[in-house]
């Protein structure tokens, strides 16, 4: 959702400057400025931070959560790395309801964790878990495709649970 | 008395290679220095690698052996003409070492495994070995291209389980086990980011 806002964004951009560049004599203004633009729309991907909205890709009754606080690092929570995260959208009748506090495992980011062979693994939209304390799942499904990742973090229930590994 | 001995040592390599136990045992027999032995064994146990072939010794420091089939000893020292050599190698230059290693490394990763030819837009199908044990597969549409030697990286788009996955793998990887082209879609661009924008049916594959 936020890619096509940004790419959305960039075409506007192109547009308006697509007109101006109609008025203008200048054939090299429009180059430079569309450099410009497509480093500032180039999709940088950043942490999990407070405030970031994440989907939830499990039956626990939850829709959407926020970051409330980022458990391990200074900038922020990546791929696989557990947050606490606050209910903002909940299904009628799931296990948690709106306005809860749970604890939550990202198990899709948009920016990109580095493997140790050298690979790099990105997914299209951020995604989380719920978990207990202790770190088992609150649902008893989980929804999409999840990295290697959890898989030394120690989250074998949800890999088993998993419809797909990335 | 010693001179003499050296002089006599230049002359006997070349000519008799196989005698060489012989001239040694000679060149002891003088009371000269134990040095002038040594040093004339020292000269003559080289040659012995050759296995019959004659050399010259160049008497430099660190003592390399070239191979040449006319043999050429001054007096004074053993020089190997380098007029008699093929074209001299030309001099690598600070800036062409990281070209070479790369080369080097790429060379040595395709006797392992070859690599084809890949472009953007290619479908491809690459085995990956992870853990030893399972070899995973991934497929997907080649994205973007990057060179940079032996670290020269592709990256793989697929919509896995209705999410987009983007990969990045080097492609002179040793986990990697296969990488197969499976077909080429016609694009006009170097990179594909703009299929992270359209439909997922432009990414998936089956």
């Amino acid at each position: 959702m936020a890619a096509s806002n940004s790419s959305r964004l960039f075409k506007a951009g192109r547009s308006i400057l697509g007109g101006l560049s109609n008025n203008s004599v200048g054939a090299s203004r429009p180059s430079y400025d569309m450099t410009c633009m497509d480093f500032v729309s180039q999709q940088q991907r950043a942490f999990i931070q407070m405030r970031t909205n994440l989907k939830v890709v499990d039956n626990s009754g939850a829709k959407r959560v926020m970051c409330i606080q980022a458990l391990k690092g200074r900038k922020g929570a990546r791929l696989g790395d557990t947050i606490i995260a606050s209910v903002k959208e909940a299904n009628m009748g799931g296990k948690v309801k709106k306005g809860e506090v749970h604890y939550a495992v990202v198990v899709r980011a948009a920016m990109q964790r580095a493997r140790c062979d050298g690979s790099e693994v990105q997914f299209d939209d951020n995604a989380v878990v719920l978990i207990n304390k202790q770190g088992e799942p609150i649902g008893t499904r989980v929804f999409g495709p999840v990295p290697h990742e959890l898989r030394r973090k120690k989250h074998i229930k949800i890999l088993s649970l998993a419809e797909h590994m990335a | 008395m010693a001179s003499n001995v050296l002089l006599q040592a230049p002359f006997m390599v070349p000519r008799a290679p196989k005698t060489l136990a012989f001239s040694a045992a000679v060149s002891r027999h003088p009371s000269a220095a134990a040095l002038i032995s040594t040093s004339c064994s020292r000269k003559l146990s080289l040659p012995k690698l050759s296995k019959s072939r004659s050399f010259v010794v160049r008497a430099e420091a660190n003592a390399e052996v070239e191979v040449e089939d006319s043999a050429e000893a001054e007096v004074t020292q053993i020089v190997v003409a380098s007029e008699e050599k093929s074209p001299r190698k030309p001099r690598i230059k600070l800036g062409d070492i990281m070209g070479i290693l790369n080369k080097k490394a790429i060379e040595a990763a395709d006797t392992e495994r070859p690599t084809p030819d890949l472009r953007t837009g290619d479908v491809v199908e690459i085995k990956l070995s992870e853990n030893k044990r399972r070899l995973s597969v991934y497929k997907g549409i080649v994205m973007s291209k990057q060179n940079a030697g032996i670290h020269t990286t592709i990256r793989i788009r697929r919509i896995i389980a209705g999410v987009g996955v983007e990969i990045v793998f080097p492609v002179y990887s040793p986990n990697i086990k296969e990488i197969k082209v499976l077909q080429h879609r016609k694009v006009r661009r170097a990179r594909l980011y703009y299929l992270r924008d359209k439909l997922p049916r432009l990414s998936t594959f089956k």
